[in-house]
């Protein structure tokens, strides 16, 4: 996931009295959180309740605590069976969907898509490979807050984590940065429900490889992808990506309630490609 | 940044001129829900201060911290700081909660006096996460990054969060 590629241009607020703003950081990465309420009260204790989803995701998905339900599974021997929580094998269950979406641009078990054997909300390791939440974890974040704070009361909500975009009771035009000019903007995307997720190799060079072969995906540009689930927004644009411009924009057109957006760089500026159901 | 307003304080620094985002009383009351809160000041030493200035790297400029306990059930939850310091002359204040464990739990920008694009950039948070005291801390201190645009607000977050840690690393040692 290409964080900061997306740069918010307009904030309308939905009909609330208050509006609370917070900027703290969430889930490794820096969160911006805007939350609309009757009251001030209400949209702080909205604001803490999207943000205390956002810290369950974390302690289930990271891979970078040893005690997450995800690192347990990781770390279990192969072939042993653990039961699942019902969250976790709903984030994986969608990981599977995002693989098999964009024909295996998307792997959470980075190159061994194989390797895990599901049995309702059981699972075992087929093999000594593991699993990554890098690719969707923060829109399985992203949606747990905004449902949180939809139930504490929100009349609205606007965050930003690392980049991604996901609202709910609002309106926004979204930037879509240059690929490699990252303060130049090349195009603006409406969103007035759901996610916009941005994946490319423009901040950080090489770190997106193809599962499929291992190697580095070539700089070509980026990819846009709005999507009601920040989830699926946020695997599709990394699976999309993989594929690359033309066979993302074939495959997009398969989806439902998706749009995608290709920025191909160009000798002279990019060329820009979209798809919309 | 001058390290003459470089300092620790829980209300000292004026926000004058800054976006308050949170009061104080806010920000702690989310932090520890229904939790009690209970302020302690300690008054470190020359000897101490310099302590601290040196594992964080940064300036500490003075020896009363004030720190604010959320006590959850009987059970310290975590230790809340203030730190105030001047990004562009302009006040900023950053809220850091340290867990029972000696990790960031929390970093929460309260006020910022400049404009937006001078608010710490995400980068800077995401490299303060989960920092810890200790070697890590130093180790890390060379790998923090500035970030082109915002670069004196972003050190400015993270030279809080290094100076947060090491006063409590030294506050902890003394008890």
């Amino acid at each position: 996931m290409l964080a900061l590629s997306l740069m918010l241009v307009t904030f309308a607020s939905a009909q609330a009295d208050e509006t609370v703003e917070r900027r703290l950081f969430a889930m490794g990465t820096a969160l911006m959180l805007r939350v609309s309420a009757v009251d001030r009260p209400t949209a702080l204790a909205a604001s803490e309740a999207a943000l205390r989803a956002l810290e369950s995701t974390e302690r289930r998905l990271s891979t970078h605590r040893e005690d997450s339900e995800l690192s347990v599974l990781n770390a279990a021997p192969v072939g042993h069976w653990l039961e699942l929580s019902a969250s976790l094998a709903r984030d994986l269950a969608l990981a599977q969907q995002c693989h098999e979406l964009t024909l295996g641009g998307f792997d959470a078990t980075l190159g061994h898509p194989r390797a895990i054997e599901f049995s309702g909300t059981r699972a075992r390791r087929l093999e000594d490979a593991t699993l990554d939440a890098g690719g969707f974890g923060k829109g399985v974040g992203l949606d747990a807050a905004l449902a949180a704070a939809r139930r504490a009361g929100a009349a609205g909500v606007m965050m930003d984590l690392g980049g991604q975009i996901a609202i709910f009771g609002e309106s926004l035009e979204v930037r879509v940065a240059h690929p490699v000019r990252r303060a130049r903007t090349v195009a603006s995307v409406p969103l007035s429900r759901g996610s916009v997720a941005t994946s490319g190799q423009g901040e950080q060079p090489g770190h997106i490889r193809d599962p499929r072969t291992g190697d580095v995906v070539p700089a070509y540009g980026s990819v846009t992808v709005t999507a009601r689930s920040a989830a699926l927004a946020d695997c599709l644009a990394t699976g999309l990506f993989v594929l690359g411009g033309e066979r993302a924009l074939a495959v997009s057109r398969q989806l439902d309630e998706v749009e995608v957006l290709v920025v191909e760089r160009r000798v002279l500026g990019v060329r820009l490609a979209g798809a919309t159901p | 940044m001058s390290a003459l307003f470089a300092a620790i304080v829980a209300l000292g620094l004026s926000t004058a001129n800054a976006e308050v985002l949170l009061s104080m009383d806010e920000a702690l009351a989310l932090a520890f829900p229904g939790c009690e809160i209970q302020q302690r000041t300690a008054y470190l030493s020359y000897e101490q201060r310099q302590a601290a200035a040196e594992a964080a790297g940064v300036p500490v400029e003075s020896g009363l911290v004030r720190q604010y306990q959320g006590i959850c059930d009987g059970v310290l939850a975590g230790t809340a700081y203030f730190d105030s310091h001047p990004v562009r002359e302009l006040p900023s204040t950053l809220m850091v909660v340290v867990s029972p464990e000696g990790r960031i739990a929390r970093a929460e920008l309260l006020s910022f006096g400049g404009p937006d694009e001078h608010r710490p950039p995400p980068a800077f948070y995401a490299q303060i996460h989960g920092l810890g005291l200790g070697r890590e801390l130093a180790v890390r201190r060379k790998a923090l990054h500035p970030v082109s645009g915002a670069t004196l607000s972003g050190r400015a977050a993270v030279d809080a969060a290094r100076r947060v840690l090491a006063l409590h690393g030294v506050i902890r040692a003394v008890e």
